[in-house]
């Protein structure tokens, strides 16, 4: 992919500013002070994602997932492994026990917690392209890596690919991995690159 | 997809009267639009009470509790999740009586509505999940009840294998002293009676657990029959004053002049009795006083244990009963914690009741046994 490390650097410093807005909440939610870090940021074709995700999320992968319609349109998804969500809600809903497994309620806390991320990355990527992206409902999805890529790529009909942030969640001395992926046909790839360029020279 | 120019009027209707959810939707200025059943029902506010009013007029709460930028951000297109954990309730609503619980508990989606592309106002639905999470919370409660009757059991095993082998040891450290100077009398003799002590001390394991087995599985009989009350208790208490006068406790008794007779089992009787006044005797330290007061009562009869020994805090004093339980370092003073468990479990099967009080400790301990005048035979089995 044509991604230079200048857009590579700008795109980052655009999911930060997301992040430190979704730190902010989620800390606010939870009483605790909660940090969010995107050490690093790429773009992938999609077949090269599962080869990325399938080195820390071996079996059932856990992903809030919300797609975006407008001048820019695709899927977006944080995604995590059984264990790492389980120890997610449990540290971040801490009034009750530790669950230690992920029932309805952690289930619905998690997709707040998606829902959050999800749209003040893409609330940052719709006020840099200036236009307003139209959101569906965030869904969860208890499912095998192979079963989320399938059901991300069918129907699709153009070449797609996904801007993929390893993230990790911090709380309580405590760090939850995961992975934000936002994933666009080529056209709205190649808008949102040209928009990078035009924010890094304004 | 539900959307079909020919149903939308009757699936709305269906909604407004139906849906098992509160339907709350605004303009763009926030003004109610539509307040379905659901929220005339749960809320106790008309349609016609609230359309044209504002949300926040409604529900005030929103605003103090900041999830009015929830409502900001939908006429801005973006949807919000609102979880139960997270919030516990979008408004505060009253739960459902048989609940027991301040509040209802819900779960929420705000969103958008759009008409060709535009933000025409907000829709807010509504779930009432209290049902869900009383019933989450019992299952993490039933795991950590579990999680601690697999800890206690550890313990008890920890302690059992150690209980049972310290008498063995002696038993059989004194084998071999006899093997080899059997002629000496008077080693013979100070090591017959360790022996016996020691095998008493076993057997008395042995027993308290086949007891609590036999409870537990609810095969323990009583043999119900008239017994003298005051008979009972002498009895109890003179098996004890040995070990009182060893230990340099002082044993008082007060007991009525005239005697009575209840329908008891005497033998379990004397053994809840034995129980109690022993567990008074281990905790009191020499020169302490242990008193058992006997009272009559028109349902039954009254014996009070009272000690000067080192008392229970209030941490402890509900686990007292419960088998297994031994209080923070008491495990080093003897015994399976078992004693007390089987005390319970026989006073109720004769359809009695049993408590324990202390003003903290340092402070001695009362236990209080309730008796009625005829055992009558209730439910066997541990709590």
């Amino acid at each position: 992919m044509l991604f230079t490390d200048k857009q590579r650097d700008s795109l980052g410093e655009l999911i930060n500013i997301a992040f430190a807005r979704t730190a902010a909440s989620l800390s606010e939610l939870s009483g605790h002070r909660v940090l969010l870090n995107a050490p690093e940021v790429d773009v992938l074709a999609m077949d090269e994602l599962a080869a990325v995700l399938s080195r820390s999320i071996k079996q059932e992968v856990v992903t809030v997932h919300q797609i975006f319609s407008g001048s820019v349109s695709g899927d977006a998804l944080l995604m995590f492994n059984y264990e790492g969500a389980v120890t997610l809600t449990d540290l971040l809903c801490e009034y009750r026990a530790p669950s230690r497994r992920l029932d309805t309620s952690a289930q619905e806390a998690l997709t707040e917690v998606g829902n959050i991320l999800l749209n003040a990355c893409l609330g940052v990527f719709g006020n840099l392209l200036h236009v307003q992206v139209s959101f569906s409902m965030p869904r969860l999805h208890l499912e095998s890596l192979d079963q989320l890529l399938r059901s991300i790529t069918i129907g699709s009909e153009e070449l797609r690919y996904a801007v993929v942030v390893s993230t990790a969640f911090s709380i309580k001395e405590s760090a939850v991995s995961g992975y934000m992926s936002i994933v666009l046909g080529v056209s709205s790839l190649d808008r949102l690159l040209r928009a990078i360029e035009d924010w890094e020279e304004t | 997809m539900l959307k079909n120019p020919d149903f939308n009027e009757p699936i709305l209707d269906w909604l407004n009267d139906y849906a098992s959810q509160g339907i709350v939707t605004t303009d763009k200025d926030l003004i109610i639009r539509g307040w379905n059943c659901w929220l005339e029902e749960n809320t106790g506010r008309s349609a016609a009470e609230v359309l044209g009013r504002s949300l926040f007029v409604i529900f005030p709460d929103l605003v103090e509790r900041g999830l009015d930028r929830l409502y900001r951000s939908a006429l801005e297109g973006q949807i919000s999740v609102l979880a139960q954990r997270f919030h516990q309730y979008l408004t505060k609503l009253p739960a459902r009586p048989e609940f027991g619980l301040a509040e209802m508990q819900q779960a929420a989606r705000i969103a958008p509505l759009v008409c060709n592309g535009i933000v025409i106002g907000t829709i807010t639905v509504i779930h009432d999940v209290s049902e869900r999470v009383i019933r989450e919370n019992e299952l993490v409660a039933a795991r950590e009840q579990a999680d601690k009757a697999n800890e206690a059991k550890d313990r008890f095993l920890a302690v059992l294998s150690h209980d049972l082998r310290t008498p063995l040891t002696s038993i059989l450290g004194w084998a071999r002293i006899f093997r080899e100077r059997a002629g000496d009398e008077q080693i013979v003799r100070r090591g017959t009676e360790i022996i016996e002590r020691s095998a008493a001390v076993q057997l008395q394991l042995i027993e308290e657990i086949l007891d609590l087995s036999r409870i537990t599985a609810a095969k323990l009989e009583l043999n119900l029959e008239p017994v003298e009350v005051r008979q009972i208790v002498n009895a109890a208490l003179e098996t004890l004053e040995p070990a009182a006068i060893a230990k340099g406790i002082t044993l008082h008794r007060s007991m009525p002049d005239e005697p009575r007779v209840a329908k008891l089992d005497s033998k379990r009787c004397q053994q809840i009795i034995w129980n109690l006044v022993s567990n008074s005797l281990k905790f009191t330290p020499r020169g302490g006083a242990v008193e058992a007061t006997l009272k009559y009562a028109s349902e039954g009869f009254e014996l009070r244990i009272a000690d000067t020994g080192k008392g229970i805090d209030a941490e402890s004093l509900p686990h007292l009963f419960e088998p297994l339980w031994q209080a923070e370092g008491s495990a080093s003073d003897g015994g399976l914690g078992l004693g007390l468990a089987i005390v319970r479990n026989l006073v109720e099967l004769h359809g009695g009741s049993i408590h324990a009080e202390s003003s903290g400790t340092g402070q001695g301990a009362t236990f209080i046994l309730k008796m009625p005048w005829s055992g009558a035979r209730t439910q066997a089995g541990l709590a």
